[in-house]
């Protein structure tokens, strides 16, 4: 008798957080997630995300926090992954003006394929008075240990190729990629 | 269709459950359930759940609060939002427990389906996670605001800026070898 193996459906919110496609364990999460300012200016960070079946990125998004600003600019993205840590760019939003408080902000991207394997997902900020929902982790080693980070990079100006450096900050971003346009 | 509420507990049948609990992309740690007032009238609550295998839906349940003088209706969609089975209206019930019932047997494939339940009060109570609307929002979760209590034949949902919190409901099913 043949026994049909399981199916890992697409979900339509896919991030870090995601089970059965982050890479970061939920079991570590002891709170949030929370509003809190950007970490550094023009900095972008890189969280992976595993994906077990072939999807198609349709939107990014992130989750604004409780001071926001039209002046604060963000970029997310995702990129290839170039040896366990982030490779090539594959897709950005570009820059886009912070929108509304303490939701969910999506930005369109060109559909984008995405094979099964390890992906990073990218985002940045231009301010440090921009807040975001962040999630807190109660192992003080897990973020240099799976986030990596890039300076000089303000939104717009994502990098073709990574130059990661391990993160510096404790904080793990709520944000990911869409694979619906519901609203 | 008859509506039959079991009187015997789930625990005590064969069944698979595919519940907002254990199959649904939210997560948080040390959450817990409590009674928790529905909120907004006709607010009917999509959460996205993962079906790993094909399977037969035989029940619809849900976990009542112990307030309930009003109405609901329990359901399963696909993912582009066609209504596959509901319980229809049916009385709250007030019982303060998981509360399962018999719907048309219905043959789904595995994918992404998503869990639906509506109420016709602001009072009702039912078991649910307390979380944040941030949570909900990026696990996928969707509502939509109808003129009454049953669940439409497609959905037009959206983002939940405002859901703080996850009912506990699912569908029991029969899993099915090919």
């Amino acid at each position: 008798m043949f026994t049909p193996g399981a199916v890992e459906p697409v979900p339509p919110m896919v991030g870090t957080w995601t089970p059965g496609w982050g890479k970061i364990m939920t079991s570590l999460l002891t709170s949030g997630p929370s509003s809190g300012t950007w970490p550094a200016a023009n900095t972008g960070y890189w969280h992976p995300v595993s994906i077990p079946t072939t999807c198609v990125a349709k939107r990014m998004w992130w989750v604004n926090g409780a001071t926001v600003s039209a002046t604060y600019n963000l970029e997310a993205g995702i990129y290839l992954d170039g040896g366990f840590k982030p490779g090539a760019k594959l897709i950005t939003t570009g820059s886009v003006a912070q929108g509304t408080l303490n939701v969910v902000q999506f930005a369109d991207i060109t559909d984008t394929v995405l094979p099964p394997g390890l992906y990073w997902l990218w985002l940045s900020c231009s301010s440090t008075n921009a807040t975001v929902m962040r999630l807190a982790s109660g192992d003080t080693g897990l973020t240099p240990i799976v986030v990596f980070q890039q300076a000089s990079v303000g939104p717009g100006s994502a990098p073709t190729t990574a130059t990661p450096a391990e993160a510096t900050t404790t904080l793990l971003h709520a944000f990911g990629f869409s694979t619906t346009t519901i609203t | 269709m008859t509506l039959t509420t079991r009187a015997d507990p789930l625990w005590r049948r064969q069944a698979h459950s595919v519940d907002t609990l254990t199959s649904s992309y939210h997560f948080q740690a040390g959450g817990t359930s409590s009674a928790t007032a529905w909120g907004t009238q006709y607010r009917a609550i999509y959460v996205p759940v993962r079906v790993p295998y094909p399977g037969v839906v035989k029940e619809m349940w849900v976990n009542t609060g112990s307030t309930g003088a009003g109405n609901i209706d329990v359901g399963l969609y696909d993912a582009a939002g066609t209504r596959l089975v509901s319980t229809g209206s049916t009385a709250h019930g007030a019982g303060n427990t998981l509360v399962a019932f018999e719907v048309t047997d219905t043959t789904i494939q595995a994918g992404l389906y998503y869990l639906a339940l509506n109420n016709d009060t602001t009072t009702d109570t039912f078991r649910a996670l307390t979380t944040s609307a941030a949570l909900t929002m990026i696990s996928g979760v969707l509502s939509e605001t109808l003129g009454a209590v049953t669940l439409p034949a497609t959905a037009t949902w959206a983002v939940d800026t405002t859901l703080a919190f996850l009912p506990k409901m699912g569908a029991l099913f029969v899993t099915e070898l090919a």
